[in-house]
């Protein structure tokens, strides 16, 4: 049910919200030599206040520059990434913030983009991703988006029940190669397949060609 | 007796030309008359505002979830229009539905007004508080969308040509089980028995591919987060025998099915083609009481397709508050089609 919700015109798109709990919906994005992630932090009516205290800390109905940029940190000390067992450091690449008005209403949402360099590797390789962030009020989601970067590819993805720690084998083809999809070797392994059969059948035409000529050569000099 | 006879012959002739006219007529230009007889209701302010721009696409993503108060949707409510407009609005939206999805469509929308007079909420809830657009102007052959819409439900048709685009859509139903009249109404029942018997027709085996081992507390890709394409999970198609494929596929039709007969059967042909790459994924309880909803989320995706089935516990049964989201992360708003 929605409950506190008073008269507001939304301007962006809306989206579900919790009403007890601190949606942090989190998605991975992983290209060969950067990783991307994306926070959408959406505190539920009934325990936006908590949030707010570390948020509004001067509680002027407004959230600074100062004020983003230390909630921002905030949540960068909760989180943590590490790729092939070493960490890497995210660093705060862009943001937005709901006003007050609307977080107290349940409807806004905060958005961290944050990213990380990919430390240099190729073959199987495997990330963590780990949100502690207000943990006893988050309900968290993370995913990996369907990497767009040809060379690297998912293999497995594990988490905690919470999805407070997220792990991700993936393959990094090395440089100059590229994984081939199951569709192109099914296409390629059709083509060849077409190529051997027509060349079959050109060869025994050919030499039932040359048999007939034998023969016929045969019957002549008979 | 000459004029009993010239009448019959009359009558046959109209029937004949109105049996013409139906075959004649598409499932697209069905919608579009029935498009153009709700815009001949209104009155220029009224058609100035149901009618936007095709390249709006400010108006194109603004759907939610939410209540009306709360996500303030434009274009006209059925609240503010005459008996005879509000009942051709819902022409339009029927035509251009399936006689189930049409049923569907009503039944959130009743759940809604179930809800204001138990919420006792009348400016937040309720029939009157779902919304009626077009993006484009009604055409056989130029795209244009209708979009209707409020509290959990945005329904978004794109039509091009004969092409009709159900993606993105979501439902969603609080409370998902009432009474009418001492009849049960379960307006995503058919979503969660379906769900729930091909889950009880997997192996162990099968099983444990299927059910993720955390919890899914929402949508992933809800409102708000067109264009994203996250790494399938769970039990593959392929691992799957032909009875449970069949499942699935029926299953899916839940939603794909919500559209018209022939745009849901081109829809199905595209999510069988991909079917080897779809895959079935489930989290929370895999038991659930008969002729009750579960309080399970479950995903299904493939190649042109994401489904979700998120229970909201947000302070009360989940079971009772269901949202879901049908998208084709190739195709939503008819991108491919509309171009």
């Amino acid at each position: 049910m929605v409950a506190g919700a008073l008269v507001l015109t939304f301007a962006t798109p809306g989206f579900a919200h919790r009403l007890d709990e601190y949606l942090q919906a989190t998605t991975l994005s992983v290209s060969r030599d950067q990783v991307h992630v994306q926070m959408r932090l959406a505190p539920g009516v009934a325990v936006v206040s908590t949030v707010l205290d570390s948020l509004d800390t001067n509680a002027n109905g407004a959230i600074s520059g100062v004020e983003q940029r230390a909630y921002a940190e905030r949540v960068l000390h909760d989180v943590s990434l590490t790729v092939d067992g070493k960490s890497v450091p995210l660093r705060l690449i862009a943001s937005s913030f709901a006003s007050v008005e609307d977080l107290r209403r349940g409807l806004g949402e905060n958005t961290l983009e944050l990213a990380a360099t990919l430390p240099s590797g190729s073959g199987n390789r495997r990330l963590t991703f780990t949100n502690t962030h207000r943990q006893r009020i988050a309900a968290y989601l993370v995913n990996a988006l369907v990497p767009r970067d040809p060379h690297i590819r998912i293999t497995s993805q594990n988490r905690d029940y919470a999805q407070s720690t997220y792990e991700m084998a993936f393959v990094e083809a090395a440089p100059g190669a590229r994984f081939v999809s199951l569709d192109s070797l099914v296409r390629w392994g059709l083509f060849v397949c077409g190529v051997i059969v027509v060349l079959g059948h050109v060869l025994s035409s050919y030499r039932r060609a040359r048999r007939v000529a034998a023969m016929s050569t045969a019957i002549t000099l008979r | 007796m000459s004029s009993i006879r010239v009448g019959g012959v009359s009558l046959l002739a109209a029937m004949s030309f109105s049996v013409n006219a139906a075959i004649a007529q598409t499932p697209t230009s069905r919608i579009v008359a029935a498009a153009n007889a709700f815009l001949s209701t209104l009155d220029q302010a009224q058609r100035g505002r149901v009618l936007f721009g095709f390249d709006d696409d400010k108006q194109r993503a603004h759907w939610s979830n939410l209540p009306n108060q709360m996500v303030r949707r434009s274009g006209l409510s059925l609240g503010e229009l005459s008996a005879a407009q509000r009942s051709a609005a819902l022409a339009v939206v029927s035509s251009a539905l399936s006689p189930r999805g049409f049923e569907k469509v009503q039944q959130i929308v009743d759940a809604d007004e179930m809800l204001k007079t138990n919420e006792r909420s009348n400016a937040m809830f309720g029939k009157d508080l779902y919304f009626i657009s077009f993006l484009g102007t009604p055409s056989d052959t130029k795209p244009w969308m209708l979009q209707f819409g409020g509290h959990h439900l945005a329904v978004n048709v794109t039509i091009v040509g004969e092409h009709g685009v159900l993606t993105p859509t979501l439902t969603g139903a609080q409370p998902a089980l009432y009474t009418v009249n001492g009849k049960t109404i379960r307006p995503l029942g058919a979503e969660n028995d379906k769900a729930f018997a091909l889950l009880n027709a997997l192996d162990e085996t099968q099983r444990k591919q299927a059910i993720l081992s955390y919890r899914v507390a929402d949508l992933v890709l809800g409102p708000g987060q067109d264009g994203k394409t996250i790494q399938p999970e769970g039990l593959k198609a392929t691992s799957m025998n032909e009875q449970q494929r069949a499942m699935l596929v029926d299953l899916i039709f839940e939603w794909s099915g919500i559209v018209h007969e022939s745009a849901a059967a081109a829809r199905m042909a595209e999510v069988k083609a991909g079917l080897n790459e779809t895959w079935f994924a489930w989290s929370g309880p895999t038991t659930v009481a008969p002729g009750r909803n579960g309080t399970s989320y479950y995903r299904i995706q493939g190649p042109n397709l994401v489904i979700e089935y998120a229970p909201q516990s947000m302070g009360g049964d989940p079971s009772m508050h269901i949202h879901t989201m049908y998208r084709d992360p190739t195709n939503d708003y008819g991108r491919k089609v509309a171009k």
